[in-house]
């Protein structure tokens, strides 16, 4: 059963290059989700930060939550409703899970899925 | 074992195809042709268990089977039989995702070839086979491949495709070749191995192995029978005498061309062809006669025809002609064809292109895997339920409909205080040096005047000066804004905008918050006393917006009106929704508070002449159809859609959207609106005006209006007379919406 839980997060919006800086100036053990080159969400991490683009947008977002997976889960509960190509280790794959548009990242022995909070109810019905 | 062809019981034996199993039984599954038994060609493709093109040589016989020969003129029907499991939104078929590192379509010995090679370096290799049960119907760019099983269908992503399908016999074209009885070697030599008995059996060309048969000496010239049998074989010898001979059976083996429907689906370099699939091959003689596309049955004599008109290059005679576009995709007329444009115009042609599905598939298996639309839930999705709403799907939301009473509902917001769950609508942050600039082009409205802490109501219009969506702008300060949307319109409102901040190279940032952020709409003539009961000492004035704890929860309060009323909007963080919900209920008891849902909300901002885009527009509609010309500011040097209005005011324009009254009841939205028995337009939308009581509406006239005013007074509409009226209906001065 997949079981989803709103994910607290922090959201920056801001040139590529203060987004790479926010990245490297933040602490250890951060889960950091780079959805497009100015836009980062991080997950359990709610600051302080500090980003050189004066213009930055940083907000909460309690709008996505999330699951874990071990692979052998992923691979059984999730994986038979993508359509797309996996993503390597550690990088982003965003696509339709069950036709609900998610977010993957991959690490060694787990699996994190991300979806938009409104939808949650339906991935979980489809992933079963 | 038996089963049925069209309606007969049929004995099979163990490990027959559908085909040699009908084959033993002395009929053919089709209305005639050469077989080939490979899956190559159309010739045995028949209605199976209610699926139409299923290739009998590739399908396995069971008992109880259902087989029914296409229609000898015209086509199958394509019956689906797959059911659609509505509780997830996804058919029956099963469909598997999986990556790999090379996939290798064919068992042949290049593809095994190709397949150790590839497993020597490291690589992960999926070998599929159709005659294995792994059925490959597209390549598509990427490497992703798509297999039909016995058990659903199969999506493998791999870094690595490589086609080794080997080669296709060549079926002959020329008089006669449609009447049954004629085999390829290969079909020969497999109906011989399961013990068919082919009776007196002649071969033309190269001989099958192990087929008890009489070789003929010379070129195949015709075919000759009666009542479709084949009875004759008619060659022509190196001396150049034609000569005439008896069988039932006859194997022509006139050589090969690559088995490359898949390869001809290539797009890109994450696939390679190998082995005989990607040989060039001898052409076969240029076809005089007969037919050269079995599936749509195109003769030479269209061929003819269609490069008689004109048509030379083989993409136009394939479309000329509709070869190559039937259950075989080409295999079987691809060589003739490309040897008749060879002869005609001395250059030959390279293959047309092909593209998924290389065969037919259902509708089901195509279906497989994908899912209906997802709908959202708001936060307080559950709270509505509690409440008894009725819900329904608007804007790909799940929203209240009502409440149990919409007129309830309706009065609780003229005369009191009602809450609206907004949640819905587009929410999005823009903020950079640039972001005024932005919006100036992006709006029709002047945006640099626009004070912080002071918001406007604006229309987005596409570069044809249609409008598409409409919403609000707060600004926030020098450099940063908040934009709404409508709920339906919010997810293309925002790749509008993103394009066009790429496209002008403008330096903002974009946030959609819509996700993020929940909102309750509080509205009604005491919604500001609820509010300064939940701490808002000075709640906004009209169109003021402000950043305020409401019930202790970080609110950004927008004033505005939707309902007539004073409306005040509080976006707040989604995950205390439910709590501050909870508290403008508790807080407002006594004044008689109760929530609205959209079927109220529609009627009440009726009232208004408010309209909802995609209710009450159509895709071209202009501000000045629906008269907002006064939300648009010509002035402007620039903005979307600024030269199409300039030059469209010029002309005369007779579609308007107006406002109707009429005696209760309300007719059904969409209801024609007729004068003198023509119809001139239709209601979009309608409302009995508890208020008022009578109907209001919105309708488009197509006709009836000139310069600034209506030609006419009344109009005719679900047979009673119907008024055109000024909007608003209801405080036309808007004071309410100030209090």
């Amino acid at each position: 059963m997949a079981r989803f839980d709103t994910l607290h997060g922090l959201r920056v919006v801001a040139n590529p290059t203060a987004l790479d800086s926010v990245v490297k100036a933040l602490p250890s053990g951060v889960t950091v989700l780079r959805i497009a080159p100015d836009d980062l969400l991080l997950i359990g991490y709610i600051g302080p930060l500090s980003c050189s683009d004066p213009h930055a947008i940083i907000e909460t977002d309690l709008g996505f939550s999330r699951a874990w997976f071990t692979r052998t889960e992923f691979d059984q509960i999730v994986r038979p409703h993508m359509e797309w190509a996996m993503p390597p280790d550690g990088r982003l794959g965003q696509g339709l899970i069950a036709g609900v548009g998610s977010k993957v990242l991959i690490d060694a022995a787990t699996v994190l899925v991300v979806c938009p909070t409104a939808f949650v109810h339906e991935l979980e019905g489809r992933l079963g | 074992m038996r089963f049925l062809l069209d309606g007969r019981p049929l004995e099979f034996a163990a490990g027959d195809s559908l085909a040699v199993a009908i084959a033993r039984n002395g009929e053919h599954p089709h209305h005639g042709g050469c077989l080939c038994l490979s899956g190559d060609c159309p010739n045995c493709v028949a209605v199976v268990d209610g699926v139409a093109y299923v290739r009998t040589c590739q399908t396995a016989a069971k008992p109880g089977m259902v087989v029914k020969r296409h229609p000898a003129v015209g086509a199958p029907s394509l019956y689906n039989g797959t059911p659609v499991d509505t509780a997830v939104g996804s058919a029956l078929v099963h469909a598997t995702f999986e990556d790999c590192d090379v996939v290798v379509v064919g068992r042949s010995a290049s593809g095994l070839a190709a397949a150790a090679s590839s497993e020597a370096s490291g690589h992960r290799v999926t070998v599929l086979e159709a005659r294995e049960g792994n059925e490959v119907v597209g390549v598509y760019a990427g490497g992703q491949v798509v297999v039909r099983t016995p058990s659903g269908m199969r999506y493998l992503h791999a870094h690595k495709v490589i086609i080794a399908t080997g080669a296709a016999e060549l079926h002959p074209v020329c008089e006669g070749s449609n009447l049954r009885g004629i085999l390829t070697p290969s079909a020969a030599e497999a109906l011989t191995a399961a013990d068919v008995d082919l009776g007196t059996t002649v071969a033309v060309g190269v001989p099958p192995a192990g087929v008890s048969c009489e070789v003929l000496d010379g070129g195949l010239v015709r075919f000759e029978g009666s009542d479709g049998r084949l009875q004759r074989v008619v060659v022509r010898g190196m001396d150049g005498g034609v000569s005439t001979h008896e069988c039932t059976t006859a194997v022509v083996g006139l050589g090969s061309s690559p088995r490359d429907v898949l390869a001809r689906m290539r797009t890109d370099d994450h696939v390679e062809v190998v082995g005989p699939a990607a040989y060039a091959h001898d052409l076969p003689a240029c076809p005089t006669s007969g037919v050269v596309c079995p599936c749509n049955k195109i003769t030479v004599e269209d061929l003819q025809g269609v490069w008689d008109r004109g048509f030379r290059e083989l993409e136009l005679v394939k479309r000329g002609a509709l070869l190559g576009t039937g259950t075989c995709q080409g295999s079987v007329c691809m060589p003739h064809v490309r040897s008749f444009l060879a002869s005609n115009s001395g250059e030959t042609p390279e293959p047309f292109t092909a593209r998924p599905a290389s065969r037919q598939v259902t509708m089901g298996e195509a279906a497989a895997g994908f899912y209906s639309d997802a709908w959202r839930k708001s936060p307080l999705h559950d709270e509505h339920l509690k409440l008894g709403a009725k819900m329904d799907r608007f804007g790909t939301w799940w929203r209240p409909w009502n409440y149990g009473d919409h007129v309830a509902e309706y009065w609780a917001v003229r005369e009191g205080v009602s809450i609206g769950d907004v949640s819905t609508l587009g929410k999005m942050i823009v903020s950079g040096p640039d972001a005024i600039e932005l919006l100036e082009r992006m709006y029709p409205t002047t945006v640099a005047d626009i004070k912080p802490g002071r918001s406007r109501y604006v229309l987005i219009l596409n570069e044809r000066g249609h409008l598409f969506d409409d919403g609000m702008i707060c600004r926030e300060s020098e450099t940063r804004f908040v934009l709404t949307f409508t709920s339906g319109g919010a997810g293309f409102a925002e790749m509008w905008m993103r394009d066009w901040i790429e496209t002008w190279g403008l330096k903002v940032h974009v946030l959609d918050r819509t996700m993020a952020l929940a909102a309750i709409n509080v509205t009604g003539p005491l919604a500001g006393q609820l509010l300064q009961r939940l701490g808002v000492d000075e709640p906004p004035r009209f169109l003021q917006h402000l950043h305020r704890p409401v019930a202790g929860i970080a609110c950004h309060i927008m004033r505005l009106s939707f309902t007539g009323e004073a409306s005040f909007e509080l976006h707040h963080p989604a995950n205390r929704s439910v709590e501050l919900w909870q508290a403008l209920l508790r807080e407002g008891r006594d004044l008689g508070i109760k929530p609205h849902g959209l079927q109220a909300l529609f009627g009440l901002r009726l009232e208004k002449g408010h309209v909802i885009v995609g209710m009450d527009t159509e895709l071209d509609t202009t501000p000045r159809r629906i008269a907002h010309d006064w939300a648009v500011k010509m002035s402007k040097p620039d903005f979307l859609g600024r030269e199409a209005l300039e030059r469209t005011l010029k002309l005369p324009d007779a579609r308007r959207l107006v406002g109707l009254t009429m005696e209760s009841p309300a007719p059904v939205e969409g209801s024609p609106i007729w004068r003198n028995g023509e119809i001139l337009g239709h209601v979009t939308t309608s409302f009995t005006s508890p208020l008022l009581g009578h109907a209001v509406m919105l309708g488009w006239l197509k006709r009836g209006w000139s310069g600034d005013s209506p030609d006419l007074e009344t109009v005719e509409v679900d047979g009673r007379t119907a008024v055109l009226a000024e909007t608003p209906f209801y405080d036309p001065t808007g004071a309410r919406a100030r209090m």
